[in-house]
C-alpha cells in the first residue's frame, strides 16, 4: 500500500531530521534565517487577506442578521470568535501552506535533483536534519506570532471595514468584540497553529527531500507538497477542536 | 587504498553490479571508463555510501565501510571529498562560503584561518579573487574548479571525480585534468576518476578499468589502453573513425 510506505519513509526521515546535529551552533542563524523567511516575509500578505476576511465576516454576519431580537453587537463578536477560533490560525497556515510549503519543497527538491544533498551526505553531513530541522524550528516558532498578529489585524481591521461601510456603528462593534472574552480561544488558536507548522514544514520538506528526476518532478513535488499539506492540516483542525473545544 | 571485493548491487530483480572486485591505488588516478548505463555512477555511489550494496565489502586503507555505525562511516566520510558531475555547489552560498562549509562543520578553525585555507585553495584551482560570486555567476569550468577547491577543503585522503570534463571546452578540460593530476600529487590522495573522456584518460590516467554489464572486464593503464584486442574495449576506445585510423598508425 503506497500510503504506508509514504508515512513509513515520513517517519523514517523525522527520524533522521531529529537525530543529533554535527554542530548545533551552525543551526543557529539558519533557524534566523528562516524565521525571516517563513514568518517575516509572509506578514504582508497574511496582514492584508486577514483584514479583508474580518470585513467579510463582519459585513456577511450584519446582513444576515433580520431579526430586531437579535442585537446589532452580535457582528463585533461573531467576527471575533470567527477571527480567532478560525480564521487566524487555519487559514492563515493554509495560505502559508500555499506559500511557504512549495518554496520548501521546490527550494530542497533542486537541491536533491542537482545532487547537492549528494554532496552533504558524502561530507559525512546529516542533510536531512541540516536542511529540514531549521525549517521546522522555525515555523513553530514564527507562525503563532504571525497567528497572533492576524487576529488583531482579522478583529480591528474587519472592525474598521464594517463600522465604515454603515453596517455596524463603533459602540456596538467594540462591545460585540469585548463581550465573553476568553483568553483560552487564544491558547487554543496558538495550540492549533504550532501543529500546523509542524505539518506543513515537515510535510513540504519530505516532499522536497524525496524528489528524484529534474525541473519537472520539483514542480510536481512542490503540488504534492502544498496540497498534503492542507489536507493533513484540515485533518488536525477537525481532531484539535475535538480535543481541545469539546 | 581503496579495495572493493565482489560488490554486488541489485534495483529490485535487475542486477546493476555483478561481483566488482579490485583496488585504486594510493597516490594514483585510478580510471573507471565504459559506456553510459553501465553501472559506473551505480559502483560510486555505493562507494561512497550514497547506496547500501547487496553483497561484498569495501574497505578504505583496511577499514570496512560497509555494515558500520554511523560514527565509524562518518570517519571515513571525513576523509572522502568528491567533484560531482554538476559541481553541485551550495547555489545559496558564496565561492568562499561553499569552500568554508566543511571547515566550518568539521573544525575548529575560526575564520580568519578559513580565509586563509580558502585563499589558498582558490589559488591552487586557478580561481583567485573569486570567492565573494555566488555559483550562477560562474562559468562551467569555474564551478568545477569550486567544486574541487571544495573536495580538498579538508586535505581528504580520497577524492572521487564524476565526468570531470561533461561540457567543457577541450583547453579549459586540459585544465581541470591537469588540476586533478596535480592535487592527487600534492596529497598523495587516492583519486578516483569516473569519465567517457578518452583524452582525458590518455592524458593522467595511472590505472584504467573498464566497466561493461556492471563488471570490470579490462583492466590497464594509459599505455595498454591503446594496444588492448579487448573487443568491448575497442569498441568504446575506438568508436569514432578518426580514433580507428591513428590506432592503425601507431600499431
Amino acid at each position: 500500500m503506497p500510503i504506508f510506505k509514504s508515512i513509513g519513509s515520513y517517519s523514517y526521515l523525522m527520524g533522521r531530521v531529529f537525530s543529533k546535529p554535527e554542530k548545533a551552533r551552525v543551526y543557529f542563524p539558519l533557524i534566523i534565517k528562516e524565521m525571516d523567511k517563513i514568518g517575516l516575509q509572509s506578514v504582508g500578505i497574511v496582514s492584508l487577506l486577514v483584514l479583508f476576511m474580518g470585513g467579510v465576516v463582519a459585513i456577511q454576519t450584519a446582513s444576515n442578521i433580520d431579526s430586531g431580537w437579535i442585537p446589532r453587537w452580535t457582528i463585533g463578536f461573531t467576527t471575533r470568535q470567527s477571527i480567532i477560533l478560525e480564521f487566524s490560525s487555519t487559514v492563515v497556515c493554509l495560505i502559508i501552506s500555499g506559500k511557504v510549503g512549495s518554496n520548501i519543497a521546490s527550494e530542497i527538491g533542486t537541491m536533491r535533483i542537482s545532487d547537492q544533498i549528494d554532496a552533504l551526505d558524502i561530507m559525512g553531513i546529516n542533510s536531512a536534519s541540516y536542511l529540514i530541522l531549521p525549517k521546522i524550528i522555525a515555523a513553530v516558532l514564527i507562525l503563532p506570532f504571525l497567528v497572533v498578529l492576524a487576529m488583531f489585524v482579522g478583529v480591528v481591521g474587519g472592525g474598521a471595514i464594517a463600522i465604515f461601510s454603515g453596517a455596524v456603528s463603533y459602540n456596538d462593534f467594540e462591545y460585540g468584540a469585548q463581550y465573553a472574552f476568553r483568553a483560552y480561544d487564544i491558547f487554543y488558536s496558538v495550540i492549533k497553529t504550532v501543529f500546523f507548522a509542524f505539518l506543513m514544514s515537515s510535510i513540504s520538506a519530505y516532499h522536497g527531500y524525496y524528489t528524484h528526476g529534474g525541473a519537472l518532478e520539483v514542480g510536481q513535488s512542490s503540488t504534492r507538497a502544498v496540497v498534503y499539506s492542507i489536507v493533513m492540516i484540515m485533518i488536525a483542525n477537525f481532531l484539535l477542536t475535538q480535543l481541545l473545544l469539546l | 587504498m581503496i579495495e572493493l571485493k565482489g560488490i554486488e548491487k541489485s534495483f529490485g530483480s535487475q542486477m546493476v553490479l555483478h561481483n566488482v572486485s579490485c583496488i585504486f591505488e594510493t597516490g594514483k588516478v585510478n580510471f573507471i571508463i565504459g559506456r553510459s548505463g553501465e553501472g559506473k555512477s551505480v559502483l560510486t555511489k555505493c562507494m561512497v555510501g550514497l547506496m547500501p550494496v547487496n553483497a561484498g565489502t569495501i574497505t578504505y586503507d583496511g577499514e570496512n565501510f560497509i555494515n558500520v555505525g554511523r560514527i565509524e562511516k562518518k570517519k571515513i566520510l571525513n576523509n572522502i571529498g568528491m567533484l560531482f558531475q554538476g559541481a553541485a555547489l551550495f547555489d545559496s552560498m558564496t565561492v568562499a562560503e561553499n569552500i568554508q562549509f566543511p571547515m566550518k562543520m568539521f573544525t575548529p578553525m575560526t575564520k580568519m584561518e578559513m580565509d586563509k585555507r580558502t585563499d589558498e585553495i582558490l589559488e591552487q584551482v586557478g580561481l583567485p579573487g573569486k570567492s565573494s560570486l555566488f555559483p550562477s555567476e560562474l562559468s562551467g569550468g569555474m564551478k568545477k574548479r569550486t567544486g574541487l577547491a571544495r573536495a580538498i577543503a579538508l586535505n581528504p585522503k580520497y577524492l572521487f571525480v564524476d565526468e570531470p570534463n561533461s561540457g567543457l571546452d577541450p583547453l579549459t578540460s586540459i585544465k581541470i585534468d591537469g588540476l586533478v593530476r596535480e592535487i592527487t600529487d600534492r596529497y598523495n590522495m587516492t583519486t578516483i576518476v569516473i569519465s567517457h573522456d578518452m583524452n582525458s584518460v590518455i592524458e593522467i590516467a595511472d590505472t584504467i578499468q573498464f566497466m561493461s554489464s556492471g563488471e570490470f572486464v579490462w583492466s590497464g593503464d594509459r599505455h595498454s589502453i591503446l594496444q588492448s584486442n579487448h573487443p568491448l574495449l575497442n569498441e568504446f576506445v575506438f568508436a569514432s573513425q578518426f580514433m580507428r585510423e591513428i590506432k592503425e598508425k601507431f600499431r
